[in-house]
């Protein structure tokens, strides 16, 4: 089973996207903030959080930066509307697995599902 | 650094008197050095496994898991050093040198530092320390 933690404002935008990560192997959890992703993760195990690019309290990737400080064995992948270029240079050395356009699609959660599981093998965790 | 395995990126083969990669997540080899009593007791190499976007901690398990202590790097994310500092391996720094036996000796004769936290690449900071 895969966990994943959604931090979001707008669930209702991310629908498709979390439709497409949604298989029988899949446990999805949403939350709204920053502060409420601390405190998921701090009494949960995860394999990816993904962040939307505005959160309630703070920026998603700089939700993301204070979160690996402690958790740095935790996959992320960041929402964003930047270039491919700004992003790289925005969440350089942070390890984000992928950038997610805003309002993704369906495909884009398959996508991020196969790239995830990719990693997770590479890491040598049994799925 | 008295004893311990100490773990340096390397280009090409590595080996003592081979040079360092720029970063490590992305090098090909890792040359191992092997100290007792301060004194350089074995040199091996080991290919690196590869870097996938995100695959950060790959590099990290695989050196945990053939006993590293301490790695030398040039430049490192946030993300990989937290992961180092969190399976017991301590980082050191150095930009400026690209040969390895220098600042291997170096380590262990206890002169280089451990990278600090706002020396990591990126993470819109604007510098990347890397090798010349």
């Amino acid at each position: 089973m895969i966990h994943i933690l959604i931090a979001s404002q707008d669930k209702d935008s991310l629908m498709e996207f979390s439709a497409g990560l949604d298989t029988n192997d899949v446990e999805i959890t949403w939350t709204k903030d920053c502060e409420h992703v601390i405190s998921k993760i701090e009494n949960n195990k995860f394999d990816l959080l993904i962040v939307d690019e505005t959160l309630s309290d703070t920026k998603g990737l700089e939700c993301i930066e204070k979160i690996i400080m402690n958790n740095p064995f935790l996959n992320t992948a960041a929402i964003s509307s930047l270039s491919s270029k700004d992003f790289h240079e925005e969440s350089e050395g942070f390890g984000v697995l992928m950038q997610i356009p805003v309002n993704p699609g369906s495909e884009d959660g398959e996508k991020m599902l196969d790239y995830l599981n990719k990693i997770l093998k590479l890491t040598n965790r049994d799925l | 650094m008295k004893n311990g395995r100490i773990a340096v990126p390397s280009n090409g083969a590595g080996g003592i008197d081979g040079t360092r990669a720029g970063h490590f997540g992305h090098c090909d080899t890792f040359t191992f050095i092997d100290v007792e009593d301060g004194e350089i007791k074995e040199v091996t190499t080991l290919q690196n496994e590869g870097h996938a976007q995100g695959g950060c901690m790959v590099p990290v398990n695989f050196l945990a898991d053939n006993n590293v202590k301490a790695l030398i790097v040039g430049g490192i994310g946030m993300r990989p050093l937290m992961g180092f500092k969190q399976v017991g391996i301590d980082v050191f720094h150095d930009d400026q040198r690209p040969d390895i036996k220098p600042v291997v000796e170096d380590l262990i004769a206890g002169k280089l530092t451990e990278i600090q936290n706002d020396q990591v690449c990126g993470g819109g900071n604007g510098g990347q320390p890397n090798l010349p």
